[in-house]
């Protein structure tokens, strides 16, 4: 969709479907909607991070951005708050940004529970993690570390199983893929494609009462991000961001290692680099076990790696 | 110094396929008194009678061809020309304003350049080339600045241009970038004093005591030199980007706009300037809503709109308060329901407003649509047009790749019965206000022969591809037309279109 007179990639029949914009009623399309909510999600985050600091970032794309992640994380708030077991903890946009300034690492917030409102200890990751999976048939567990664009699980997608629909979103992904620079952000887009294949562009906005798994997931993840989220709302606009504020901010962003060439310049086709490997190192906690005092230890290395990236100018 | 394209006149009007136009005739459909054109119901938007009367580069790249009279532009535009190579990022063109008589089109880079074209003089000898615009001057508005404090790049890229009225032999015109307005000077000379007592011919300083006799200077004619010369620098007055100036209908002040405040200069005082709206919330972590675009009103000089990032617009009034925070009016349209999306809130972002010449009316560019709003209704606009709807679709690559963040830019036509506004794969849209039809057309190099007719294009969204039609997925969302301009009474449009600048006019018999 992308390129410059790119040819189709999928059934000329299924053409009519393009314009439609399918209900999120039926079973595959709760999960889809689920999951592109999910991938927006992702790419807001992205967005936000990755900019290259030489002239200041645009305000308007900012707030616009900041308005996006806010609405998925009051949707996730209000689907996790169904079950109360399972409050979400992502706070309002009110709570102080310093708590998630200081120096250690990214998850170690999850580590206490008692700090939280929500109780993850009651929830096994491992549990939660299955259940999407239970949910999407016959895809394994992998598929719900892939939501994060865990590059190795797509291969294990077998695309008949989710909806047929392969509409004109991930073929326009397909193109964003093959316009993408660097290997790693292919690897990435390529997550990004094959997590939402089957995904219907235009869910629509309506809340899916769907099963409670992928709400808790859906909290999980945004339980694991929080930290992410307020950085971007506190930091996106209000400060100058500058890379003091990238350097001791919540480390999280520490894995969206983005490559320093890309053009600040706007050009059409920008896909953030994303290092598969350190979002694997980061995910991998969470599909295995719960949270133990040995990751953050492993995320202070990667923390450290990145500000020695910096810091050296590489 | 741009090479005029010969003129090839074509014998009979073509009768386009799409629209026949039922008489023979193409009457002027904009009156330059404001007033409908009265025959507008049967010319349409003239789809069918649109021609390119000039594309010009930016002069660094013109100026390496030669300047003879006879040289075959054709030839040039397939060799040279036509290279991409010469084409630098500097160079895309950012603005484009016709200045209040349609004589001068201002035209604002990426590397804050401006370049001034102005039409060429009808003559009886080559009547037919009247309407094509010619370099005028060329100068460096803005330089790239280096903010401290932030240790942040200020872009020299020309944001706006927008010219005051004449009132003498100069021009002038208001450019900015991203923090700092300035008011430039644009006059002609041609005339030069000679015969100076303390220096010579050459200009250096003559001894005095080899001077014999006095003599008055006198002024010889000279070749025609224009030069612009910065009068005034308003500078240091936002924090944010700015997005829109807008010179005040009594021409001793005019505003600036940035991402959260509203400023109101006076033409002669640059230190200080009164600010007028302020959005920013006391905590900036509250913040959902920038401001996206500012006008005057043509008429009343007390009134002004600006139009924000979640798809309102408000209309204040500078008498009630020293402070416009509260505004007289406000216009937003209900959202539809049926059309929500994740990306509603971005895709409902205001990204250029503008007043009609008769002030009655103001028409705002969203992403996907153009709306009409009478200043008399708030709830809902009185004509909504959709632009390129088939993007609804893709919104999600379209937020991936940056581009649901474009901003469009739209005009009125001089009679205000038509408005036009930009698209992707170089198309611009025309919408007739009053016959309610409207037409696609390509600015584009390959079917830009001199005075072709302008063939309209569709898009094709799904189903059959018919032979012209060009479906969704070829689209080039790299080019992009995100500035145009509607000479003030006549119809001549100027697109621009990455580097280069389309002239277009109606066909004329």
């Amino acid at each position: 969709m992308l390129g410059k007179g790119g040819k189709r990639k999928f059934d000329e029949h299924e053409d009519g479907l393009e314009g439609k914009i399918v209900s999120p009623c039926d079973g595959p399309s709760k999960v889809s909607y689920t999951l592109q909510r999910q991938t927006i999600f992702n790419i807001s985050l992205m967005k936000l991070y990755n900019h290259r600091p030489l002239t200041e970032p645009s305000l308007q794309k900012t707030v616009l951005i900041n308005n996006m992640l806010r609405r998925i994380q009051e949707e996730l708030k209000q689907e996790g708050s169904l079950r109360p077991m399972f409050t979400p903890s992502s706070q309002p946009t009110t709570e102080p940004s310093d708590s998630y300034r200081e120096g250690p690492p990214a998850f170690s917030h999850l580590a206490p529970p008692s700090s939280h409102p929500c109780d993850l200890g009651s929830t096994t990751p491992l549990e939660a993690c299955l259940t999407p999976a239970s949910l999407l048939e016959d895809d394994d567990d992998t598929f719900c570390t892939s939501q994060a664009m865990q590059p190795t699980a797509p291969t294990k997608l077998s695309p008949p199983t989710l909806s047929p629909e392969k509409d004109s979103f991930s073929s326009a992904l397909d193109e964003i893929e093959e316009l993408c620079p660097t290997s790693t952000s292919t690897e990435a887009a390529a997550a990004a494609t094959d997590s939402v294949k089957g995904t219907s562009s235009e869910a629509g906005a309506q809340k899916p009462d769907g099963p409670q798994e992928s709400r808790t997931d859906d909290s999980k993840l945004m339980d694991s991000l929080p930290g992410n989220f307020e950085i971007t709302t506190s930091t996106g606009f209000l400060t100058d961001l500058t890379l003091d504020d990238i350097l001791f901010a919540d480390i999280d962003t520490s894995m969206y290692d983005f490559d320093p060439c890309t053009s600040s310049s706007g050009t059409a086709s920008k896909m953030a680099p994303v290092s598969a490997d350190d979002l694997l190192k980061t995910l991998a906690p969470y599909s295995s076990q719960p949270v133990a005092p040995s990751q953050p230890f492993k995320m202070d290395l990667t923390e450290l790696d990145h500000i020695m990236e910096v810091l050296v100018g590489s | 110094m741009l090479l005029s394209l010969p003129a090839l006149h074509l014998q009979t009007s073509e009768h386009h396929p799409f629209f026949q136009l039922p008489h023979g005739r193409l009457g002027p459909w904009c009156n330059p008194t404001g007033s409908p054109a009265p025959l507008s119901c049967e010319t349409g938007c003239g789809e069918g009678s649109w021609i390119l009367v000039c594309r010009l580069l930016v002069p660094t790249q013109v100026s390496l061809l030669s300047m003879e009279e006879d040289i075959d532009t054709r030839k040039i535009n397939n060799s040279f020309l036509r290279d991409h190579s010469y084409a630098t990022e500097a160079d895309i063109i950012s603005t484009v304003e016709f200045n209040h008589t349609g004589e001068l089109l201002a035209t604002g880079d990426k590397g804050g350049r401006v370049v001034i074209f102005q039409r060429e003089q009808e003559s009886k000898n080559q009547v037919h080339r009247r309407g094509e615009y010619n370099v005028y001057s060329t100068f460096q508005s803005h330089e790239p600045e280096f903010d401290y404090l932030k240790s942040l790049e200020i872009e020299e890229k020309i944001n706006k241009i927008r010219w005051l009225p004449q009132q003498n032999a100069a021009y002038f015109l208001l450019s900015t970038n991203d923090k700092t307005v300035k008011l430039w000077k644009v006059s002609e000379r041609d005339k030069r004093p000679e015969g100076y007592n303390l220096k010579d011919e050459e200009g250096r300083l003559r001894d005095p005591a080899t001077i014999t006799t006095l003599r008055v200077p006198v002024l010889r004619p000279m070749d025609l030199m224009v030069e612009a010369t910065p009068r005034r620098v308003f500078a240091n007055a936002h924090t944010y980007h700015i997005n829109s100036i807008s010179v005040n209908s009594d021409y001793e002040t005019y505003m600036s706009a940035d991402d959260l405040r509203i400023n109101l200069w006076n033409f002669e005082i640059t230190n200080q300037s009164f600010n007028i709206v302020d959005i920013k919330p006391a905590n900036m972590e509250e913040l959902t809503e920038v401001i996206t675009a500012a006008e005057f009103h043509p008429h009343h000089c007390n009134t002004f709109v600006y139009s924000s990032s979640k798809g309102t617009i408000r209309l204040c009034d500078m008498r009630a308060s020293a402070l416009c925070d509260r505004h007289t009016k406000f216009f937003e349209e209900p959202e539809d329901p049926s059309n929500r999306s994740f990306f509603s809130e971005i895709i409902s972002s205001i990204s250029d407003v503008k007043f009609s010449h008769s002030g009655r009316y103001i028409m705002t560019r969203d992403y996907l649509t153009v709306k009409v709003w009478d200043l008399n209704m708030e709830n809902r606009p009185i004509e909504t047009y959709q632009v390129h709807d088939y993007l609804r679709s893709k919104l999600c690559s379209l937020y991936e790749n940056d581009c649901i963040f474009d901003k469009f830019e739209c005009v009125w036509n001089g009679s205000d019965s038509v408005i036009m506004t930009g698209s992707y794969n170089n198309f611009f849209r025309m919408f007739d206000r009053n016959t309610k039809r409207d037409v696609t057309l390509e600015a584009s190099r390959e079917n830009s022969k001199p005075r072709a007719i302008l063939k309209p294009r569709k898009v094709c969204v799904g189903g059959k591809r018919r032979k012209d039609e060009i479906s969704v997925d070829s689209l080039d969302f790299s080019k992009k037309i995100l500035h145009t301009a509607w000479h003030p009474s006549e119809n001549i449009i100027a697109v621009a279109a990455t580097n280069n600048l389309y002239i277009f006019q109606d066909k004329v018999n």
